[in-house]
């Protein structure tokens, strides 16, 4: 594939959550991601933008592995994950998912009880002590900006929650897993405006301690919370990857300029 | 071509400022002019033109802030709304400049006298016309190269400046050694027509800041800003 050198793609400095290199998906013989390579690096949000069909939500379900559950899906490629490529096969998928915790479009918390849903990772991973759980629930809430909304009512079910506080919620249940990652697939597309600019604080938030890479069809909101910005189009390509006040500013792409100028897409 | 309506608005707002910045190119030539042959009706309909100015101003300003708030302009469009804002500034200022001009045209007049070569004025007041000229043509038409040649352009408005003022300094010291007494009219006619120079000069100024606004728009560069 020939590119401009002048487009920068790979973020330099600064140490790696992901390497990925030459990353193509195929979806039976439809190919979906075609030669992506860039480094996301710890402890900032980068954001994957572009139009609907350009393999942005599945690069993301690349980075913890979740595709396998799809039938016929494949990737080729390499993506270095704490010293591992994470697509050998003999990678330990459920530890990867530990590491690397996700948060999906529409809020889906279980149907149990606001506690439960955040006890229930660290439980699966072996921890039974009452007080050892009450202190992780206590501080993932606290940490999704939950706590103080929902702390007398904890045995409450989770579904009683407004859309925006179960989605707070089931960033919680990320949390308390104590990722490196959290990747968010359209966390706001299903909220109103007060509910996304309280996930968005908390996404601002969270660069602190983790490492986001979010997925958003909204630019206003990639350039509102991102620090990078990838730009995906269709054919899976990713075109250009920078800071993300550089893309919105000053892209260098013609068709990055196009899309986010809106004059296509 | 989706967002019809917004790339019409871009359009229209480039082509608002560019008509505005027209205006008050001609508004400084003919104050320029006023100074060759001063006249009560002309300087009159000179300074009430003014407000024509102030409006469209005013106008361009509303339209970049519809258009901040409304669309969120990012990349091409958001240096274009940008650029148009602060060119838009630019360009009143030099119609400012041109109502100086005009309102003391009577004074300079007189005082043109004292120049060794009166044409040099003159001179600068077209090279500072042509390059708002060319650098509403290069905002325009989106020519980096072409708001290259303005800024270029302005070390020759710097040298006339300079040259048009050394020669009223150095005509007011011999006038000094002269005279037992510098008469105060000699000595605020000089400052007049030094800051009737300086007016001059100022236009080229806005005229390469228009060309430097316009290299933003195009690349990004922010250079000479």
């Amino acid at each position: 594939m020939v590119t401009n050198p002048q487009i920068p793609k790979v973020a330099l400095g600064r140490d790696k959550a992901f390497q990925v290199r030459d990353l193509s998906f195929f979806y039976g013989k439809e190919r979906v991601l075609t030669n992506v390579t860039l480094d996301i690096p710890q402890r900032r949000i980068t954001s994957i933008v572009g139009p609907s069909g350009c393999g942005k939500s599945t690069f993301l379900r690349v980075l913890n592995r979740l595709y396998e559950v799809v039938p016929g899906a494949r990737a080729i490629g390499h993506v270095w994950f704490d010293g591992q490529d994470i697509l050998e096969r003999g990678t330990d998928v459920v530890n990867l998912r530990r590491d690397v915790g996700m948060v999906f479009q529409k809020p889906n918390p279980f149907a149990k009880s606001i506690y439960e849903n955040v006890a229930y990772g660290p439980r699966i991973h072996g921890i039974r002590s009452r007080r050892i759980l009450d202190g992780i629930v206590a501080k993932a809430l606290g940490q999704a900006a939950l706590w103080d909304e929902v702390s007398t009512r904890l045995k409450g079910n989770a579904f009683d929650l407004s859309g925006g506080q179960q989605q707070r919620l089931c960033i919680a249940r990320a949390l308390a897993m104590e990722p490196k990652v959290i990747l968010m697939d359209e966390p706001t597309s299903a909220l109103d405006p007060t509910a996304t600019a309280k996930i968005e604080d908390l996404i601002t938030v969270l660069k602190d301690s983790y490492t986001v890479i979010i997925v958003t069809h909204n630019m206003q909101q990639a350039a509102r919370v991102s620090d990078l910005a990838a730009v995906f189009l269709t054919g899976g390509e990713m075109v250009e990857y920078d800071e993300t006040k550089r893309i919105f500013e000053t892209p260098m792409d013609k068709r990055v300029e196009d899309y986010v100028t809106g004059k296509f897409g | 071509m989706v967002r019809e309506r917004y790339r019409q608005q871009l359009v229209e707002l480039q082509a608002a400022t560019v008509a505005m910045g027209h205006d008050a190119a001609q508004r400084l030539t003919e104050a320029v002019g006023l100074l060759r042959r001063p006249n009560e009706a002309s300087i009159r309909r000179l300074m009430e033109g003014d407000d024509a100015i102030d409006s469209q101003y005013l106008e361009i300003e509303r339209r970049c802030l519809d258009l901040f708030a409304l669309q969120q302009p990012v990349a091409g469009d958001l240096r274009l709304i940008a650029a148009s804002f602060k060119i838009s500034t630019d360009i009143e200022r030099v119609a400012d400049l041109a109502l100086n001009l005009a309102q003391y045209a009577q004074d300079l007049h007189v005082q043109l006298a004292s120049l060794p070569d009166p044409e040099e004025f003159f001179e600068l007041g077209r090279h500072a016309h042509r390059m708002l000229e060319d650098a509403l043509r290069a905002y325009d038409l989106a020519d980096a190269d072409a708001a290259l040649s303005v800024i270029h352009a302005d070390a020759e408005a710097d040298r006339t400046f300079w040259a048009l003022t050394h020669g009223l300094v150095s005509a007011l010291m011999r006038t000094c050694q002269l005279a037992a007494e510098l008469p105060e009219d000699t000595a605020s006619g000089t400052v007049g027509m030094i800051l009737a120079i300086r007016d001059l000069e100022r236009a080229a100024d806005h005229a390469v800041n228009i060309a430097a606004r316009t290299l933003y728009l195009v690349r990004g560069q922010s250079d000479y800003i």
